[in-house]
């Protein structure tokens, strides 16, 4: 079992989060934006292999954040609460 | 073999408490303090078990958890369990033991006659063999005769297993020298120690070794080594086994208990964590190597100098390492008649007092029927022997680490894998990380302590004689005359391991598969170095080219039991209720489960079938009621909808005139149908009726269309079709072309409308939770992220 830093409530079991997708994801706006465009947003993930930013929720506490985790090792390089503030 | 206990000796036993359990029928007497195996050695029982394929007769190899012959099913007294390890079972009044594999008793099986077909049975035979027509057909018989204990299925436990979370600063693994100087050298620091040994008593190596620590001999130094730590309120754990790390060094603990309670499983997060598991010693490879009475030697000498068990009268000693020296001197002085044969010819440590060596030879077989009688040398000589012991050198026990992740190095000097680069958080330490002398362990320990950021005081110190690690490697060779037991639990030969290079099963993964080597419940701590040896000697590759296969957990098998913990019987799987079930059942609901939920599949009793297709025409009375129904659902994904959020309400606008559409056509999707009907229908007017069906929205069931989440992407791909507002439109007239809408033609081809390619949520037969996937709130916030 993994062990996620929440940025409020310290380090966690990683049973008690959920995960929220890439982190950077940003939605497109407006009416005019392509398929093609929506279709990135909606369907393509990069899933890399190494340094990876994601968005997690800690369902005990609520709070989103971001993490940015190593996806073959599992180490876990730092933990960013949403606007900046509270890094862990 | 004729061993015996000895009248006097024995650290482990208490000769005032004499206990009695009965091995295949026949009482064997003991004394508290005794392993199974150790009684059974004390009474002279050769044969404990049948092999897994030959059913060949097999006695005990070793005095712990490596063991791979003498497994029995136990119960009476004590909880019944299959396929324990005699070895590091404690033995009990009143328990009742039966060998496996083998009816109706171990020294006599009825299928024993299998061992003289082994010529025509190789690995891999059955699967050959049995393909037509069908093996499904062969599969019940051939189980039935190969195959290890049988699980009581009949028994319950009285109560359920304890699961325990702890966290400490340091968990140190192992309680022999390296693991209990490494305790003392963290307490020292301020460290907070949790201590685990599979043991029933700390010590390891300690406790039937010779040595001297402090001026102290070695079992008085690690009794008050022990004492100390326990007066310093650190945890130890007897009769623990840590059976596997996880992600982040989450380490699982098993605890066994001698008052008949299920099996405790620790979670432990530790901040730090030492290896000290030590090293299991190999067998040699030489024919005929499985015979009853053929022992790990280190194992001989635990046995005397803790149960006060002399293994034999006329002993071989055969090795190719400077450990069994001690061993041979330890026999000859208890009153054995010892022959030491070592493979090497010079570097050997001084001969034994009372023991003949002979140099640079090597066994070539073992002679005898039911168990050993002899043992013919390389050049031919024979001599005879009612035990012998063998040291092929030690395999350290990295198992834990190369769980972690960790890379093995090899090492030439004591032909063995040892731990290489350091894992975060995880030092080595002892036999494990290939030490020899108690020196070199007390050495490591300070310095995998001092690895972990602590300072280390006063590291003990050894003061007797030292062990020397001199060892020539000794592995199977191809080619070798004669049946050689490579694998003693899954009965896998030199021969075997040729076959699979044979048919191009070299990698060690594939040799591991397709001849069981390792694979069974000893998982091979024996076996797979010289499987792999051999492997590489037959390919013509060095063992680190050839490598290893995988460390898993768990280390040793642990019971389901423990698992489960609490969540047994009802609350394995419970039923979940809604608050309105009361309301629902006035209402004369009949319940289903669906995913652990228990809810409504309709109302009114008969045929469900029936009943959920009236019920969807009475929505036709209803439809303004039902469309705005359906649109608070449209909305119930950002905003926090009641509970009905977990299924999708559906709505269709039907011709009135048209026979009403069957309820499948709705649920599976037929859309395109449906808009072809409606193309070719008057006019909107006629579209009137509402067909209500109640879409599941798990995933098995989306899976033949797109999942829920994206139908309202999908719209916005679609705008021109299925405009947001206005639920009455959704489904409405085809809207004209335009030349905004003309390209895309989501109806036919790719992209089907979303959602609803599944079962009506009442047919679902998924048993994960109804919930519909929540992706409006986590995109928005994904906005929010600079990143």
């Amino acid at each position: 079992m993994q062990l996620f830093p929440c940025p409020f409530c310290g380090p966690r079991d990683e049973t008690e989060f959920h995960y929220g997708g890439d982190a950077g994801n940003a939605r497109p706006d407006g009416a005019g934006m392509p398929i093609d465009r929506w279709a990135d947003y909606l369907y393509l993930r990069t899933n890399p292999k190494g340094t990876a930013r994601e968005i997690w929720v800690h369902m005990n506490c609520g709070e989103f954040f971001v993490m940015e985790r190593d996806t073959v090792t599992h180490t876990v390089l730092s933990s960013t609460a949403l606007g900046g503030e509270h890094a862990a | 073999m004729t061993a015996s206990r000895l009248a006097t000796g024995g650290s482990a036993i208490d000769r005032s408490r004499a206990i009695r359990f009965s091995f295949d029928g026949a009482t064997v007497h003991g004394f508290a303090g005794d392993t199974i195996a150790s009684a059974l050695l004390a009474g002279n029982v050769a044969v404990v078990g049948r092999s897994f394929k030959y059913h060949r007769p097999r006695g005990i190899w070793g005095a712990g958890v490596e063991e791979p012959n003498a497994l029995v099913d136990i119960g009476g007294s004590v909880p019944a369990t299959p396929n324990t390890r005699a070895t590091t079972e404690p033995a009990r009044d009143g328990l009742v033991a039966k060998s496996v594999n083998a009816t109706p008793s171990a020294l006599a099986d009825r299928n024993a006659f299998l061992d003289r077909f082994s010529r025509f049975i190789p690995a891999a035979f059955y699967y050959k063999t049995f393909m037509w027509p069908d093996w499904h057909m062969f599969e019940p018989r051939i189980r039935a005769m190969a195959g290890l204990g049988k699980v009581d299925t009949d028994w319950t436990s009285p109560s359920t297993a304890d699961q325990i979370n702890h966290h400490c600063d340091l968990l140190v693994v192992g309680a022999g020298p390296a693991g209990l100087a490494a305790a003392k050298l963290a307490s020292g620091a301020g460290l907070s120690v949790t201590l685990v040994d599979d043991q029933l008593r700390p010590g390891g190596s300690l406790g039937h070794r010779t040595s001297e620590i402090d001026g102290r001999p070695a079992a008085v130094w690690s009794e008050e080594t022990v004492a100390e730590l326990a007066a310093a309120s650190h945890l130890i754990l007897p009769s623990t086994t840590a059976f596997g790390i996880y992600d982040h060094n989450l380490v699982g603990l098993n605890q066994r208990h001698r008052d008949g309670r299920p099996d405790t499983l620790w979670r432990v997060r530790p901040r730090q964590i030492v290896l000290a598991t030590g090293a299991i010693e190999r067998p040699l490879p030489f024919a005929n190597n499985d015979l009853p009475g053929i022992m790990s030697a280190d194992a001989a000498l635990a046995y005397l100098r803790r149960h006060a068990v002399l293994v034999g009268r006329r002993i071989v000693v055969a090795t190719n390492n400077d450990n069994a020296y001690e061993v041979a001197e330890a026999l000859a002085e208890a009153g054995a008649e010892v022959t030491l044969v070592d493979l090497r010819r010079d570097g050997t440590p001084a001969t034994p007092a009372n023991v003949r060596l002979v140099k640079g030879r090597a066994l070539a077989s073992a002679n005898g029927k039911l168990r050993v009688e002899g043992v013919t040398l390389d050049d031919g000589t024979r001599v005879d022997a009612d035990c012998v012991l063998v040291s092929g050198g030690w395999t350290p026990t990295i198992h834990l680490f190369g769980q972690a992740k960790g890379k093995l190095a090899w090492s030439e000097a004591r032909a063995a894998f040892l731990p290489g680069d350091p894992v975060d958080g995880i030092a080595v330490a002892g036999a494990a990380a290939g030490a020899v002398s108690l020196s070199e362990v007390f050495a490591g320990a300070g310095k995998a302590v001092a690895s972990l950021g602590q300072t280390t005081t006063a590291v003990p110190r050894s003061t007797g004689a030292e062990a020397t690690g001199g060892i020539l490697a000794a592995w199977p060779m191809p080619g070798s005359k004669g049946r050689i037991w490579i694998d003693y639990q899954n009965d896998v030969t030199v021969k075997d391991v040729e076959l699979a290079a044979r048919e191009n099963f070299v990698s060690v993964e594939h040799l591991k598969r397709y001849t069981t080597l390792g694979m069974a419940t000893d998982q091979g701590k024996t076996s797979n170095l010289p499987g792999l040896a051999l492997m590489a000697g037959i390919t013509g590759r060095t063992v680190p080219e050839v490598g290893t296969t995988t460390y898993r957990p768990p280390f040793t098998p642990v019971p389901l039991a423990s698992f489960a913990g609490a969540r047994v019987g009802e609350l394995m799987a419970p039923v979940r209720r809604l608050p309105l079930e009361s309301v629902h059942r006035a209402n004369g609901a009949v319940f289903q489960e669906y995913g652990g939920w228990l809810r409504p599949a309709h109302y009114g009793g008969g045929d469900a079938e029936r009943s959920i297709a009236d019920e969807a025409r009475r929505g036709a009375s209803v439809g303004r009621a039902v469309r705005r129904f359906d649109s608070r659902q449209d909305r119930g994904d950002r905003t926090k909808g009641g509970r009905i959020r977990r299924f999708h309400l559906l709505q269709h606008h039907v011709d009135a005139e048209a026979r009403p559409l069957p309820l499948w056509l709705h649920a599976v999707g037929k859309w395109r149908g449906l808009r072809r009907r409606r193309a070719g229908a008057p006019g909107r007017a006629s579209f009137r009726r509402v067909v209500l069906v109640l879409a599941c929205h798990c995933r098995a069931c989306a899976a033949g269309g797109m999942a829920p989440g994206p139908l309202r992407a999908w719209r916005r791909l679609h705008p021109q079709r299925h405009r947001r507002n206005g639920d009455a439109d959704r489904f409405g007239a085809e809207r004209p072309e335009t030349a905004r809408n003309a390209g895309s033609r989501p109806l036919a081809g790719r992209c089907r409308p979303p959602a609803y390619g599944g079962r009506p949520w009442h047919l679902c037969r998924r048993r994960g939770p109804h919930r519909p996937r929540q992706l409006h709130r986590r995109q928005e916030l994904r906005n929010l992220d600079p990143g």
